[in-house]
Formats: C-alpha cells, sequence, structure tokens
C-alpha cells in the first residue's frame, strides 16, 4: 500500500516554507495537527498533518487566505475540500521541528485513506435551514450530472414552497405577508458540495435584516411541524395507516416531500435532508420511501382537479404571489397562486392586460387554482 | 491540585470528599494509604504520608506550574483516538514523553488530548487518519490524574495530566472503530 512517503514529486528548496512556526492553529491535539503558517514572504499557508513515522511529521501544504482560512475554521467548507488543489506540497519535518525537505505533489497521488473523510468540517457549522444530499454510487466528486443538482435544488424549492403555502393557509398572516416571504421558496444558498451532492440553505431572513414577525414565525415552525410529519409517515410500511381515509394535510406533506424523495431509477439512490426544519439530526429517504409516498399520492390524485381557466389577469399581489383571473364577460373569476418560475408571465399579463390560459390544479375544497402554465390566447 | 514535595494542596470540594479522620486511613481514598497523623486534607495544606505523595505526584521534570491549578480530579467519560482495538501504554505517550515539537507549549506538551464527547473525537479521527481509526472511552476518576477543558475549536477537547505512577492505558476498555462513509 503506498503512504505518503512514497507519493513521488519534485524536490522544492524547504527555505520558501520559512520557520514553519504556527501563525494560527486550528487543530490542536497533543500539538498542532492544523494549522496556518507563513511562508518566507508572509503569504499564508494552510498546514495539515498527513503522516508520522520514524522521527518525522509529514505536512501537505497548500496556499490559502484569509477568507479561506475562515471558511475552515467556521466549518463552512469540509478540511478535504480547502486542502484539495491540483499540486499541493508535502514537507518533511524532524519531531524536534526542523524542516528536513519538501517537494511538490500531484494531488490526486495522494493516498486517499490518509486525508480527511469527505465532507467533514472542523466543526459543525451553524446548523443550516435546510441541507438536501443525493446520494448514489455513481455520484462522485467529478460526475455528478446537472440533472442532480436540477432535483435537488427544485426539490428543495418545491418543499419550501408546499409547505408555507400551506401553513399560510391555515394561519394567515396578520395585513400582507411581507415581499420576503418569497424567499422560503427561493432560500439563499449557503454551500453546495460534490462527491454525492449536496445543497444547503440558508435562513430565508439575513442577519442585518427585519426580524421575522410574529405569523412569519409561525408560518415557518408550522412548515417544519408538516414536514417531520411526512417524513414520520414515511417510515411506516403503509404510510397513514391502512384505513382508507385519506389525510390532505399528509398529502400537502408527501407532496412537499415528493421532490426529496429519490427516484424509482437513475444515479439517486439515497435521498438524505437535514437542518432546523428537519430537526436534530438528517433523514435519510430511500427508493422504499418514495414508493410508499407515491403510493399515497396515487390515493390522493381522484382529489387534485386539472383545469384551464381563461380570462384576464385583473388582481396582482406581488407579495402573496396571488392574482385573480375575470372571465371576459366578468361573470366567472379564479383565484390563482402561482411560483417564481412564472412570475415574469404573470406579469406580463397583467401589466398588458392580454387575454390567458391558465393551467394548473385544484385540490378538492380549495378556491385556489395552483398555476402549472400561462400563456397568452 | 498538585502534588510537591510533601505538602498537598486541594480544592474545598475535595476536602469535603475526604473527611477528618484521626489517624487512620482515609475511608474516601482507600487505595492511596493511611495518613501520617490525621486527614489533615480537611484542613487544607499540612503534611501527608510519603505513600500519598508517591501515588498522586506528576513528574518532577514537569514545568513548573504545570498542571495548571485550574485543573481538576479526572471524573468521568473520556474519548482518546487510537490506533487499534488493544489500547496500549503507547496510545496514551505525551508528545514531552516522545521529545516532539520541543517548542510547544510545555505544560500542554506534557498533557494528553482527549475529548468528552464521542462525537467530538470521532470527528478528529475523521479528519486525520494519521491519528488512529479508532476512538477508546475511559471511565477516569481522581485516581488517574487532573484534567482541564482546553476546547480550541473542539469544544470539548480535554487536556488530561495522569499521575507518574497511573497505568494510564487501563481504564481505556472500550473502543469502537470510526468508519469512512464512501
Amino acid at each position: 500500500m503506498s503512504t505518503i512517503w512514497d507519493v513521488a514529486g519534485r524536490e522544492v528548496d524547504a527555505g520558501f516554507f520559512g520557520t514553519f512556526e504556527p501563525a494560527e492553529v486550528l487543530i490542536d491535539i497533543d500539538g498542532p495537527r492544523l494549522f496556518v503558517a507563513r511562508t518566507v514572504d508572509g503569504d499564508d499557508l494552510l498546514v495539515y498533518q498527513v503522516a508520522e513515522a520514524e522521527g518525522r511529521y509529514g505536512w501537505i501544504v497548500v496556499p490559502t487566505e484569509a477568507r479561506s482560512i475562515e471558511r475552515v475554521r467556521e466549518g463552512e467548507v469540509a478540511l478535504l475540500d480547502a486542502l484539495r488543489q491540483p499540486w499541493v506540497w508535502i514537507v518533511t519535518q524532524s519531531f524536534a521541528g526542523a524542516l528536513e525537505g519538501a517537494r511538490r505533489v500531484r494531488f490526486d497521488d495522494l493516498p486517499p485513506a490518509s486525508l480527511p473523510a469527505d465532507g467533514v468540517t472542523v466543526v459543525d457549522a451553524v446548523q443550516p435551514f435546510l441541507a438536501v444530499r443525493a446520494k448514489g454510487p455513481t455520484l462522485t466528486s467529478r460526475d455528478v450530472p446537472a440533472s442532480v443538482v436540477r432535483k435537488v435544488v427544485d426539490g428543495a424549492m418545491h418543499a419550501m414552497k408546499a409547505l408555507i403555502e400551506h401553513a399560510l393557509e391555515m394561519s394567515p398572516p396578520e395585513g400582507r405577508p411581507s415581499d420576503r416571504l418569497r424567499r422560503y421558496y427561493d432560500l439563499p444558498t449557503q454551500r453546495l458540495a460534490f462527491g454525492s451532492f449536496e445543497a444547503v440553505f440558508g435562513e430565508p431572513v439575513a442577519p442585518n435584516e427585519q426580524p421575522l414577525l410574529s405569523s412569519e414565525k409561525l408560518a415557518l415552525d408550522r412548515a417544519g411541524m408538516l414536514l417531520r410529519r411526512g417524513i414520520a409517515a414515511l417510515q411506516q410500511e403503509v404510510v397513514g395507516g391502512d384505513g382508507a381515509e385519506i389525510d390532505p394535510e399528509l398529502g400537502v406533506a408527501l407532496d412537499a416531500l415528493s421532490g426529496l424523495l429519490p427516484p424509482a431509477s437513475g444515479a439517486v439512490e439515497e435521498m438524505q435532508i437535514g437542518g432546523r426544519l428537519v430537526g436534530d439530526s438528517s433523514v435519510r429517504l430511500s427508493r422504499e420511501h418514495g414508493v410508499r409516498a407515491r403510493k399515497y399520492m396515487r390515493r390522493m390524485r381522484p382529489a387534485v382537479e386539472a383545469l384551464v381557466v381563461q380570462g384576464l389577469v385583473r388582481e396582482l399581489d406581488k407579495d402573496a404571489m396571488t392574482f385573480i383571473v375575470r372571465s371576459a364577460d366578468l361573470t366567472q373569476e379564479w383565484p390563482c397562486r402561482f411560483s417564481s418560475a412564472q412570475r415574469d408571465d404573470v406579469f406580463t399579463a397583467f401589466a398588458e392586460d392580454t387575454p390567458v390560459a391558465v393551467s394548473g390544479h385544484r385540490r378538492a375544497g380549495k378556491p385556489q387554482v395552483e398555476v402549472l402554465a400561462i400563456e397568452v390566447v | 491540585m498538585r502534588a510537591a514535595g510533601w505538602t498537598l494542596t486541594v480544592s474545598v470540594r475535595e476536602r469535603e470528599r475526604w473527611p477528618l479522620r484521626r489517624g487512620g486511613a482515609c475511608p474516601a481514598r482507600p487505595t492511596i494509604g493511611s495518613l501520617s497523623t490525621v486527614c489533615v486534607l480537611c484542613y487544607g495544606r499540612r503534611v501527608v504520608s510519603d505513600s500519598v505523595r508517591t501515588a498522586q505526584s506528576f513528574p518532577g521534570d514537569w514545568p513548573e506550574g504545570c498542571p495548571p491549578g485550574e485543573a481538576a480530579p479526572c471524573a468521568g467519560d473520556y474519548y482518546r483516538i487510537v490506533r487499534g482495538e488493544l489500547v496500549t501504554s503507547e496510545d496514551l505517550r505525551s508528545h514531552r514523553e516522545l521529545g516532539k515539537l520541543p517548542s510547544a507549549p510545555p505544560c500542554l506538551r506534557a498533557g494528553l488530548s482527549t475529548f468528552r464527547t464521542l462525537d467530538d473525537a470521532e470527528r478528529m479521527a475523521l479528519l486525520f487518519p494519521v491519528l488512529g481509526g479508532f476512538v477508546a472511552r475511559g471511565a477516569l476518576n481522581d485516581d488517574y490524574g487532573v484534567s482541564m477543558l482546553t476546547p480550541g475549536r473542539q469544544p470539548s477537547h480535554t487536556t488530561v495530566w495522569p499521575y507518574e505512577q497511573t497505568h494510564r492505558a487501563e481504564p481505556f476498555r472500550q473502543v469502537s472503530s470510526v468508519r469512512r462513509s464512501s
């Protein structure tokens, strides 16, 4: 088995690394294991202990800068990702502290078993709002199809939209929901990680913004509870029990989860979802969970009506992302809810006052049409 | 607590645990030995027997003020990253004993890094395969030595300073493997 000492490389002058004294120790376990050092020119280096044998240390050294160090320190980036560069230096140092040599090697030549485990950070970053990871044997750091990236991002957006809309219906906010509610559907992305694919989303409200209104907090809490209810239901062999009764709220939860479940075939075999919205620990969702959810959704389907309505967009609420279509003779009207993807089409139809055909679906007992498409007729 | 020469300074809490007993063995610390006249620890700083001094002393060549006065007797579970399923004394040697990094902080070099939570220890084992792929749990008490939280970026990182006569590996019997996911 190859070791770090055997990795072929080009010798370089160890004098470049200066005193190799830690300027900042990031991890100390019986001595520094990860630290920042400075070159003779004062540039920052990230130094990681990779080996130890026969009276000497082996260090991986990579160039770095303040922001990258901050991201390692705060757990925003996995240590392996911080070290991963096309080439790195291996510096050998005696136990007494003297530098014995340095060579430049290709990162890909380093034995993986000597490196930090994939995805592990120095500390737990502040728990994200929502984290979604797609896993599968063929999903490696260099081979993540765009369709997988889209599934993760679309799945998260769809889940948030379904959950928040339901939560707001259950407890409408006093006055109009603020414009920033839209961010629930379009959460700020904090991090993307490859080698499996993970997207991590932050809070919908940035720290320097006005805090959430109590009604917004309530909606968010309800959304989380609903999501957890859906996850708990999927742990049962028969979702919702053996009874024929359909629970509309469970249907909303499973609809929200539908984009976060692994498809029956393809590269993604498992999805992991975590973050504050999900609870204390992340949850693994398998294809079996997907089968269970789809089975329940099929039972629900008759309760959903597909329809196409025609008319003019006469009222538009940009904040609530709703509009009203009125028929040309003003005898009928349909309240509709749209997503951010349809925003431009809706705004144009409203501004130009042109007749449109709106296709979508409506749940039994609900007046609102969930818009799938809007076209000028 | 620190043994130095013939005197032993103890904290108020320690004194409470070791009640006054004239001329006999202290019931709270039966393994340490008899006291010379009275269980003087109850009064603070007094003379103690040679056996006490030997059992609970630190190496004489450690730096002045080491372990720090803030260190407290070991108590509870401690987790140490080790290289194999059978923990040996080699897994519990300090940088000072191994002659490593002589310019590092001298008192920390004399101690052993442990963690108070399994999660912290496993995270570090995953980050640094060089340390070993196993985590050993040791239930330590005040016979083992003293310890102090030295967290840095690892919230439960704790330095343990074992007494000179402590069998260091003995309590670390429960070992689990740290698995790297593919």
